[in-house]
């Protein structure tokens, strides 16, 4: 039995996006066991849902994350409209489903350029993140911020896309996702990306059920679970299938999220070609009263929105279960067995977004 | 062959344009859609308060003083309105709901600060 040691990981580490804390067994550069510690960026925004009424919380919801902010702003807005019993207009859903695949073009993006940074492929970082200001671009132009979209509301969309606006996105969508194919697939096919990444980290189906992984980690393990198909905001519509691999590995979570950029292209010229003039939302009056779960699939996997209101403005109580939340049992157990530089591209792996998981 | 495609793209980079904008020569333009800082046209405003409803982070103030009666002295004040800069979160809240629609977003002065060192701007009537 080697020397143990303990090394403490995070939370200011250079590939981290956001602070987490493990703590790394390491016996001579082998990684024994993992202990994580969150808590660095909670800042109490369930609690502040009895402060703020239900129409104003939509702006508090979107700022839990910066990078799935759209989509957390938009569970909260099904969550409210199931119990108040809102019927949105089909435009505000097909307008919803863009927002939520660029939301998701560009969440990826960022984690491609991460993780490319994490084992000093910076020139990936650079280029995946260049066309990401790209899309961030096409994100300020309909909603007017890059970051946080403010254009979900109680009720439908606060913005719309006009029909010249929109032939001009696809065209120009066009383009970026022919540059996007050649960065990702360059990527994958990568000696040296391969020789790190493929059979490490290895998370095999029965765990990844077992532990309850979600999203790309789960879906890289052979588990086909996507939320989309619950058909939520039209997505039955859309013609698509879960993107899943059988590596199980580090790799596999790659490819996942690679080949889910092109497939959200995809996504998106069918949303445009199945929009409709109209209305984009309706007057949502009165108070909430009732209980509902909302699941959605978020570039990192499902996150759950339970709020329960009692007929005043505010709701009683509001609990969010984010995916990184969900993955988190599963990095602790593909960790041990691991050398120590590894360590960070498994982080990155699981596509950590702490300032989700701890609101 | 990795070696060939490594010098054909670096010969075609010779004579592509640069992928970034030579700033300062040339500029970002931001879009008519982007939220920049919340601006007022306070000669059309009436005061009615409903932009202070409306703001989720309590960033702006009215201050109402009534007209006076045909046989009173005119008020000695004026009525303001006040933004605290630093709590506007761009939401665009109070533009809809502004029934003068004296409210726009500028733009131009996106990076414009807000610190908490500058005080609340006051704008009224001149």
């Amino acid at each position: 039995m080697g020397n143990r040691t303990i090394v403490p990981f995070g939370p200011q580490h250079p590939v981290l996006p956001e602070p987490i804390h493990l703590d790394l067994v390491v016996e001579d550069e082998k990684v024994v066991e993992a202990i994580p510690s969150i808590g660095f960026i909670h800042r109490g925004l369930e609690k502040l849902v009895e402060k703020r009424d239900y129409q104003e919380y939509v702006f508090v919801a979107e700022r839990i994350c910066g990078i799935c902010s759209f989509i957390h702003g938009l569970t909260y807005c099904l969550a409210v409209e199931e119990v108040m019993k809102v019927q949105v207009p089909d435009r505000a859903k097909y307008l919803r489903i863009i927002w939520s695949e660029l939301s998701r073009i560009h969440s990826h993006l960022l984690w491609l350029g991460l993780i490319a940074d994490a084992f000093g492929f910076e020139n990936m970082f650079m280029q995946s993140w260049r066309i990401r200001e790209k899309i961030l671009d096409i994100i300020e132009e309909t909603t007017g911020g890059r970051v946080i979209f403010g254009s979900s509301k109680v009720g439908g969309v606060r913005k719309d896309i006009s029909p010249e606006t929109m032939q001009r996105i696809l065209v120009l969508l066009n383009t970026y996702e022919k540059e996007t194919r050649e960065l990702g697939d360059k990527f994958l096919a990568d000696y040296t990306v391969k020789n790190r990444l493929v059979d490490v980290g290895v998370l095999t189906k029965d765990a990844g059920y077992l532990l309850g992984a979600v999203g790309p980690m789960a879906r890289a393990s052979g588990i086909p679970q996507d939320l989309r198909q619950t058909g939520y905001s039209f997505y039955d519509k859309i013609k698509f299938e879960p993107i899943v691999s059988n590596t199980c590995d580090s790799w596999g979570r790659c490819d996942v999220r690679i080949r889910e950029i092109y497939q959200s292209f995809d996504m998106i010229r069918q949303a445009a070609k199945l929009m409709e003039v109209g209305e984009i939302a309706v007057d949502v009056k009165g108070n909430p009263e009732g209980e509902f779960f909302m699941r959605t699939e978020q570039p990192r996997g499902e996150v759950v929105y339970y709020i329960k209101a009692n007929g005043t403005k505010n709701l009683e109580r509001l609990r969010v279960r984010t995916p990184t939340f969900a993955n988190l049992p599963p990095l602790v157990s593909i960790l041990p067995g691991v050398e120590l530089a590894d360590v960070p591209i498994l982080v990155l792996t699981i596509d950590p977004c702490i300032s989700c998981t701890e609101r | 062959m990795a070696s060939l495609t490594l010098i054909t793209s670096a010969f075609f980079n010779l004579f592509k344009k640069p992928a970034c904008y030579m700033y300062p020569f040339k500029t970002r333009d931001f879009f008519p859609n982007t939220r920049g800082t919340l601006q007022i046209d306070i000669d059309k405003c009436i005061y009615c308060g409903i932009c202070v409803k409306k703001c989720p982070s309590q960033a702006i103030e009215v201050k109402r003083v009534k007209p006076a009666k045909p046989d009173e002295p005119a008020p000695t004040e004026k009525s303001t309105w006040t933004l605290t800069r630093n709590r506007c979160v761009t939401c665009s809240s109070c533009i809809e709901n502004c029934p003068k629609k004296c409210l726009y977003f500028d733009p131009k002065t996106y990076n414009a600060s807000s610190t908490s060192k500058i005080g609340p701007e006051v704008h009224q009537n001149a």
